[in-house]
């Protein structure tokens, strides 16, 4: 039985597609993964529009928009790559709503 | 003794000092750096003792399972993030108005009690609820506190829990409006830049789905450039003879504005306002805060208020109560509040990547919510006292003038003189700052003091209404963001009694349940607007009382939760803050509802209003509404406190089954997985 949660797929579409095979558990050394791995892009840009930014400039607008809450396109992206390579990937638009969406949408407020 | 206490027991003896010099200072006035020293000290020892008990030894945090954000990590919601970066956001998510508002009101008493109050209720009660909630959550793939209640306790907890939200919601949704309206009646440059604030958002929001798609930190610095602009144009508004009366709006005609907005605002898909609003807020949020802890540490203000008042006997003006129990209502964001539980058990457990962050975020973003609290209060203490109670005490009581005023504070024991209260609207860019009731603009004219001292003279006014567009504009936000919850939550119970209205994206549903909840907080907002005694004397302390309602239930859950895990040696952590909670909490319900005092008990308020009618003094329609609304709030009160009691017998019952009947506990966190992550 799986470690780990059997995911759904196509998560990116949000529809309850046919379950997908449990993954095998991971040994313990294989599949070490760090926090900046995910959030530095890779090498193929996915944020389009400033591929030269240096690696530093890009940690901290992630590390920034995170903190404020906006979502994280480069993020998710190399989420799908990474565990459903065989996902359709959202558009940036497409992301952007379904993030605020799940995040405004199922309503938790902020007060004091 | 080992060398690497050297250091704690330095800081120790610092905060120890820095408590005794407040205590000692017999009537001269303090430096602020006193305060934050005690303050800063006493978080630091918390943090480094109380809060590694709570994780070691009570919660058992483990490095070695796996987190829900590493298991079910979707790139979403689920994210695996830095221990600093998620104390970040978890920070924006739970500061907001609550711990800038309640202390400069309670600093009626003086500073001393309040801080008190702040700073050790954070470290034991406050921050260890945050941290609970957290922690139970995280354990259970981040269930919502509703959840946990239902989960954990029984089913009809969950429901009650439920219910006390949506209660809460629409207090809280009335009573921060209010504070809008109070801070912007006749004020045209506040109302014209937060009215500025709504094109903004939609712009911003379209910035950021449609012409450039994510690009959200742009858009974010495209919306605060506006907002500065706006600002600086506010007072070319303000001053303008067209203009001007376009934007001087009175109460009434704000309050149905407020309810229009947030009608309007909360049917509208969240993309277009309520997502930028909320990054533009967050921004200003921290900007701001960041800003007020530079400047106080720069300037390092003297405090004028004096650290007792004589009005720790009940007489009041601000709001009525003696200092047991309302300091402990009054001031809820900065100690402990149940609101941050709902939080907690929101987007922060998703995200949390190691089991050790938690204290970090659990704990430490409440202190340093506290820090805020603190910082607040000294913004109200460098008042002068004579303006400080010029600025929040109701029109009535000051006798409708400036120069009864004068006379009315001489009569309290504080000097202030019309000339002064002129020129202080003058500088501040406003035509009268007297009776500005609800805290806000007595912060903001604290604030603006501690700016101009720190970053520049000669704007005063430019820094007063920044302030006030600060706050403004997170209550805004606040108010589409509560609409929404109440919305939600209404056709959530709806649904249950015809299936079409549960459906949250069926329009002709959306509108009704929106329109209810405008209509259930715009009544209350109404109240308040209308009452002679100024609404923030009777809806404050039943905010203070629902929210405190609201924490006392968490700890309940908090409790259920280690009793369950077998930890009931250690249960008296949530415990003891439980009973304070719960004295302070049930014996001001009661004096609400039931104290002699007119000005204090709702009851005798509407005792002493028929009175008046009878005798001819007062008009009967008038009368009768004042009189309704008095036993609607001594209902609404007298329901909190029930509530209460009944959600904590029916924890109680639990902990007595499982702690004396041999009741076997079950456990319901998700079994333990190893992480692949190397720590």
């Amino acid at each position: 039985m799986s470690p780990y949660r059997t995911e759904v797929g196509c998560q990116a579409r949000g529809t309850l597609a046919k379950p997908r095979q449990p993954q095998h558990s991971p040994s313990p050394t294989a599949d070490l993964r760090t926090i900046s791995e995910l959030q530095r892009p890779r090498k193929r840009p996915l944020v389009g529009a400033l591929p030269v930014l240096p690696a530093l400039l890009t940690r901290t607008l992630t590390a920034l928009r995170r903190m404020l809450g906006m979502p994280d396109y480069a993020a998710h992206l190399a989420h799908l790559r990474a565990k459903h390579p065989d996902c359709p990937e959202p558009t940036e638009r497409e992301f952007y709503d379904q993030y605020v969406r799940s995040r405004y949408g199922d309503g938790t407020s902020r007060c004091c | 003794m080992r060398l690497k206490s050297l250091p704690w027991v330095a800081l120790a003896l610092a905060g120890a000092l820095a408590w005794g010099n407040i205590a000692l200072h017999r009537g001269e006035t303090i430096s602020a750096a006193w305060l934050v020293l005690a303050a800063v000290g006493t978080y630091l020892i918390g943090y480094r003792f109380y809060s590694r008990f709570l994780a070691t030894k009570v919660f058992e945090l483990n490095d070695r399972r796996a987190t829900p954000a590493e298991r079910l990590e979707n790139g979403r919601d689920f994210v695996p993030t830095t221990k600093w970066v998620l104390f970040g956001h978890h920070f924006a998510a739970i500061a907001g108005a609550g711990p800038l508002v309640g202390p400069v009101l309670a600093a009626q008493f003086g500073y001393l009690p309040g801080t008190i109050w702040i700073v050790f209720g954070v470290v034991l009660a406050g921050a260890v609820q945050d941290f609970i909630i957290l922690f139970g959550s995280m354990r259970r793939d981040g269930k919502s506190l509703g959840q946990l209640a239902r989960d954990e306790v029984g089913p009809f907890t969950g429901m009650m829990t439920m219910i006390a939200i949506l209660a809460i919601m629409i207090i809280l949704t009335a009573v921060l409006a209010l504070v809008v309206v109070n801070a912007l009646r006749d004020s045209p440059w506040g109302v014209f830049t937060i009215a500025c604030t709504i094109p903004i958002a939609i712009l911003m929001g379209f910035w950021m789905r449609v012409i450039r798609p994510g690009k959200t930190i742009e858009g974010s610095l495209i919306g605060v450039a506006l907002l500065l602009l706006a600002l600086v144009a506010g007072r070319w508004v303000g001053t303008s003879p067209t203009l001007a009366p376009l934007f001087t709006l009175s109460g009434s005609a704000l309050a149905g504005w407020l309810m229009a907005y947030a009608f309007v605002a909360s049917v509208l898909p969240v993309w277009m306002l309520l997502a930028p609003r909320d990054y533009l807020s967050t921004f200003m949020k921290i900007g701001t805060i960041f800003l007020l802890a530079i400047g106080i540490l720069v300037v390092l203000p003297p405090l004028k208020l004096p650290a007792l008042t004589r009005f720790v006997d009940g007489t009041g003006p601000v709001f009525a109560g003696k200092l047991f129990p309302f300091c402990f209502i009054t001031i809820a964001c900065g100690a402990i509040s149940g609101f941050h539980a709902l939080i907690s058990s929101g987007t922060s457990p998703k995200m949390v990547r190691r089991e050790s962050d938690a204290r970090l975020i659990g704990y430490g973003a409440m202190l340093m919510e506290s820090f805020v609290a603190v910082m607040a209060m000294c913004a109200a203490a460098v008042l002068d006292p004579g303006v400080y109670f010029a600025v929040n005490a109701p029109l009535a009581a000051l006798g409708g003038s400036v120069e009864s005023a004068a006379q009315v504070i001489r009569g309290w024991g504080f000097t202030v003189t019309p000339e002064q209260m002129q020129a202080l609207a003058q500088s501040v860019g406003e035509k009268s700052v007297l009776a500005r009731t609800g805290g806000a603009p007595s912060l903001a004219i604290g604030m603006a003091h501690i700016f101009s001292r720190a970053f520049g003279e000669n704007l005063t006014a430019l820094w007063y209404h920044f302030a006030i567009l600060f706050e403004g504009l997170f209550i805004l936000t606040t108010l589409d963001a509560g609409t929404r919850v109440g919305r939600f939550m209404l056709q959530d119970f709806a649904g249950h009694l015809w299936k079409p209205l549960g459906r949250t994206s069926w329009y002709p549903s959306v509108l009704l349940c929106s329109a209810l909840f405008v209509a259930a907080w715009g009544y209350f907002l109404m109240q308040g607007v209308l009452d002679p005694l100024g609404g923030i004397n009777s809806l404050w302390p039943l905010f203070g009382i629902s929210n405190q309602l609201l924490a006392s239930v968490a700890l309940c859950v908090g409790t259920t939760i280690l009793i369950k895990a077998g930890k009931a040696r250690y249960a008296w952590v949530t415990l003891g803050p439980l009973a304070w909670l719960l004295s302070v909490t049930l014996t001001a319900g009661w004096q609400k509802i039931f104290a002699d005092d007119p000005r204090l008990g709702f009851l005798s308020h509407a005792r002493a209003t028929l009175a008046q009618v009878a005798s001819g003094a007062l008009d009967p329609a008038k009368g009768g509404r004042l009189m309704f609304n008095d036993r609607l709030d001594a209902v609404v009160a007298a329901t909190f406190m029930t509530a209460t009691v009944v959600l904590v017998v029916a924890c109680a019952r639990e902990w007595v089954l499982i702690l004396l009947r041999g009741k076997v506990p079950v456990v319901r966190e998700t079994p333990f997985v190893e992480t692949a992550y190397a720590n």
